[in-house]
């Protein structure tokens, strides 16, 4: 029966995409697209695609996607391009390209890159949930998220219908743009979230997907939110590991795994009164640090070993020198560049239709739960916040497991905190012809790694995993951990 | 104008010269494979050295390389190939003077002390300057530690809670409107300039040999004896040379088409517009001047009294007519309406737009295409009145 029901949704998916053929064909024109911190810009071809917000009502309400076309170098280019996805879900497919361009100059030299803001985020019809507030550091101490998410929901709602902005909808309008592009078959970048986007892609277009590149790979049985914080929990774990088997990082700083336990206690107690400098004004901030805001700090570090490489400091700091700065201004900064980066209505359009719906609190695991700096809040919380939004359209067959006869290139990074190698391991599954990097001491999204540009390359060039070079992924290296608030040890 | 005579002439030539191993060569061989082949192999190698410099693995022999290893194995993970060595600091300059390493990175005693203190760490690297190759290591190098220093200072700043784009107080966004097939006139502006010398060169032996070769072999009187006016005599002439000037530009664009493709271009951001349909339009916007050069080429061989003399009068004077695509060059001359009536430059112009995947105006073509074949018909009748005067046979 579910077999079926997978048959006449693969089928009703044929006769819309070949319905989409008439649609008239996307006009691009040049254009500029900037970095997020608007660092740098560069020269595109762009175009707003006219798509229903509701698929089944064509004629309803039109929202306005953007498209952008990095165009291939050559004029004897492949006939495939590729198409980048950006995680969250909330974050914008142009900021991904302009943040990290780089890493697809390679792929550019024959190919296409192709830009989708997905809808709800970046500049189609972003769904943002951001209220002014004083004070980032307080605001964070809120453990009601309640109120401020149906206040989202109910100022969204006025110009958006917030089920309209899943996953399975979507790969409609990526297929559409395909379509409107005039491509018969692409390539798909999925970072995070991104890979949840082009599995589904490579489910519901077969035909049309030529290969995936899924890079912090969340495989499609996963339902996110129940593990977030075993897993943070786990990669932080690692991390304070990797500086104990350091020589230098272990002669300075003894056992950062005490330093992290001792702290989380004594905040557990008793927050601490903090005065940090803003790190834009200089102004003084005072705030109450709290184990949340800690936990905030462990979490997001651990996504970028950049960041992980001041950790043991940071918390060295505040144990044995009641010195906060630097953990208070991580933590600015991640607030801030999350604030920036997401969409926050989108995201919760995906998370509460497609995640906390199949979460059972009943069957959470609280012992384990408890041990976490994230404990059972954070899935609590997400919980709550997606009590009353509104549940939006879910294939029947999104957590399903995958058959794909695409060419698969996972990459994972060992201590990624969010989606941790053995859940690329577990995608793998689905791909006859495919490879699996793992990077050691990296966290989340390997795309800033070196040589990494030169395997994706690679890998679309061929079309397949099979032969594939991988070697120089061997010699990566996470940043060395920092010992002194001047650098790391020699 | 009975054009039985010219018919003859033209068919005589156009043999006879089929047979001679000099003119097929010239025409055939010499220009269209040559020119192309020569330009694609520069290019060539000029990319994938560039390429191998950024993607292989650089050879830098280090000393005391136990004071950086982070350093160090930041570079290792970038392709950095480190080989621990030891030497002093006239062993290190003769090292690299002999060329026994190409590159020493060394770590001074206080390095490591300095990195800790938050002053300016040094490290000091030994290369031969004279050494192009090397140079282009070295920067590489540079680059990779630089980029380690810049790394450790956006940390050093999160930690004391500054902003770390706040030491880039404005940002410069740079916007360049080229495409890739503009820019490839940046690697390919010999194209226009080879293929109108190649073209010239498939007419040249023919039209020396016609003439002053003619004259030399005491055949010209004969022929000059012919029941047909002497200026059609000539005009068949130009026609065969025409003739050879024509296979040899086809064969001269048909193979830089072929020879460029074979050519990574795509690795330096550049792509020729070089395909089939190119191919014609370049055709099409050369072919009136083969009347001008193979009458052109005439006159100045009808001049010269052997064919020794010919040749090197028509060696010098063959690159006068391209002249004025050197100019072009240096003055960075557009495609304009008042250009297009100067032969060989208004060619230069519209290969070059051709080249640049740039819309061609179908003005500048038509004044370009009538006016040199004006000035072709034109030097072909003064080509006619120099044959008729009896100084001719010298």
């Amino acid at each position: 029966m579910k077999r079926l029901c997978a048959l006449t949704g693969l089928l009703g998916f044929a006769a819309i995409a070949q319905a989409e053929v008439s649609t008239p064909t996307i006009l691009l024109a040049p254009c500029r697209l900037e970095h997020p911190a608007r660092m740098l810009a560069l020269s595109a071809e762009c175009a707003t695609f006219k798509v229903a917000e509701n698929p089944d009502q064509p004629n309803g309400r039109q929202i306005e996607l953007f498209v952008a076309r990095v165009p291939a170098i050559s004029l004897n280019k492949a006939p495939d391009p590729l198409f980048l996805i950006a995680g969250g879900p909330g974050t914008s497919a142009v900021d991904l390209y302009t943040s990290s361009a780089a890493p697809f100059d390679r792929v550019r030299r024959d190919r296409d890159i192709i830009l989708l803001d997905q809808r709800g985020t970046g500049r189609s019809h972003r769904l943002d949930c951001n209220y002014e507030t004083e004070n980032i550091f307080e605001k964070f101490n809120e453990v009601e998220v309640g109120p401020a998410n149906r206040k989202c929901r109910d100022d969204l709602s006025k110009t958006s219908d917030l089920r309209q902005y899943t996953t399975s909808i979507a790969v409609r309008d990526l297929d559409a743009v395909r379509v409107a592009l005039g491509y018969d078959r692409i390539n798909l970048y999925g970072g995070s979230y991104g890979t949840r986007v082009a599995q589904h892609y490579a489910r519901k277009y077969p035909k049309a997907t030529r290969s995936l590149i899924l890079d912090g790979v969340i495989n499609p049985e996963q339902v996110l939110g129940p593990a977030i914080a075993i897993d943070a929990e786990r990669a932080l774990e690692r991390i304070l590991k990797r500086c104990t088997n350091d020589a230098s990082c272990a002669k300075a700083f003894a056992d950062p795994n005490a330093d992290y336990h001792a702290l989380r206690a004594a905040l557990e107690v008793k927050p601490v009164r903090a005065v940090v400098a803003d790190a834009v004004t200089g102004r003084p901030i005072n705030f109450d640090f709290t184990p949340r805001h800690l936990s905030a700090v462990l979490r997001f570090a651990s996504y970028n070993d950049d960041q992980a490489a001041l950790l043991p400091l940071s918390l060295h700091l505040a144990v044995h020198e009641q010195n906060y700065t630097p953990l208070a201004n991580q933590f600015r900064v991640f607030a801030h560049s999350l604030e920036e980066a997401f969409a926050y209505g989108m995201h919760n359009s995906v998370a509460c239709s497609e995640d906390t719906p199949l979460i059972d609190t009943a069957k959470l695991d609280r012992a384990a739960l408890a041990g976490t700096h994230m404990g059972a809040l954070q899935v609590e919380q997400l919980i709550e916040a997606c009590a009353d939004w509104p549940k939006g359209v879910v294939d029947a067959d999104l957590h399903a497991p995958l058959q794909s006869e695409a060419a698969a290139l996972l990459l994972s990074g060992a201590d990624d905190p969010v989606t941790p190698p053995e859940y690329a391991t577990l995608a793998q599954r689905a791909f006859a012809d495919s490879k699996h990097v793992i990077v050691a001491g990296h966290g989340h999204g390997q795309l800033a790694a070196p040589c990494v540009d030169r395997v994706i390359a690679d890998f679309i060039k061929a079309g397949s995993a099979k032969g594939l070079d991988t070697k120089c992924t061997a010699k990566l290296a996470p940043m060395p951990f920092f010992t002194t608030l001047a650098g790391p040890a020699p | 104008m009975n054009l039985h005579g010219v018919w003859a002439v033209f068919r005589k030539e156009f043999r006879e010269n089929l047979r001679d191993r000099r003119t097929l060569m010239s025409a055939l061989v010499f220009g269209p494979l040559f020119g192309p082949i020569l330009v694609a192999a520069i290019v060539q190698f000029g990319i994938s050295h560039a390429e191998e410099q950024s993607d292989e693995n650089i050879q830098v022999a280090v000393t005391h390389a136990e004071r950086a290893p982070n350093l160090l194995a930041h570079l290792r993970a970038r392709g950095v190939d480190i080989e621990p060595v030891t030497l002093d600091e006239t062993g290190m300059r003769d090292a690299v003077a002999t060329q026994t390493h190409k590159i020493i990175l060394d770590i001074p005693e206080d390095f490591g002390t300095r990195l800790q203190a938050g002053e300016p760490a040094p490290v000091v690297l030994y290369s031969d300057g004279s050494r192009g190759f090397d140079r282009r290591g070295v920067g590489r190098v540079r680059a990779l530690i630089s980029q380690y220093g810049i790394e450790i200072a956006q940390l050093r700043f999160l930690a004391r809670g500054i902003e770390p784009l706040s030491v880039l107080p404005i940002s410069v966004q740079e916007i360049d409107v080229s495409t890739p097939s503009s820019r490839s006139v940046l690697v390919l502006n010999m194209l226009s300039y080879i293929v109108l010398l190649a073209m010239l060169f498939g007419g040249l032996y023919l039209a020396i040999d016609a003439t002053a070769g003619e004259r030399e072999r005491g055949s010209l009187e004969m022929l000059l004896t012919a029941p047909v006016p002497r200026e059609h005599l000539i005009y068949g002439k130009i026609a065969a040379a025409a003739t050879y000037m024509f296979v040899s530009l086809v064969l001269t664009v048909i193979m830089f088409a072929i020879a460029i493709s074979f050519v990574g271009l795509e690795q330096v951001g550049i792509t020729a517009n070089l395909g089939p349909a190119a191919a014609t339009k370049m055709i099409a916007c050369c072919a009136p001047l083969i009347l001008f050069g193979a009458s052109y080429l005439s006159i100045i061989s009808g001049f010269a009294k052997s064919y020794r003399e010919a040749q090197t009068y028509l060696g010098l004077v063959i690159t006068i007519p391209t002249m004025p695509l050197m100019f072009a060059g240096i003055l960075g001359l557009q495609a304009k309406t008042s250009l297009m009536f100067v032969p060989f430059l208004s060619q230069h112009l519209l290969l070059t737009t051709i080249v640049r995947a740039e819309p061609i105006v179908p003005l500048h073509v038509a004044i370009s295409v009538t006016s040199t074949l004006v000035y072709g018909v034109l030097l072909m009748f003064l080509a006619g009145r120099l044959y008729r005067r009896e100084a001719l046979l010298g």
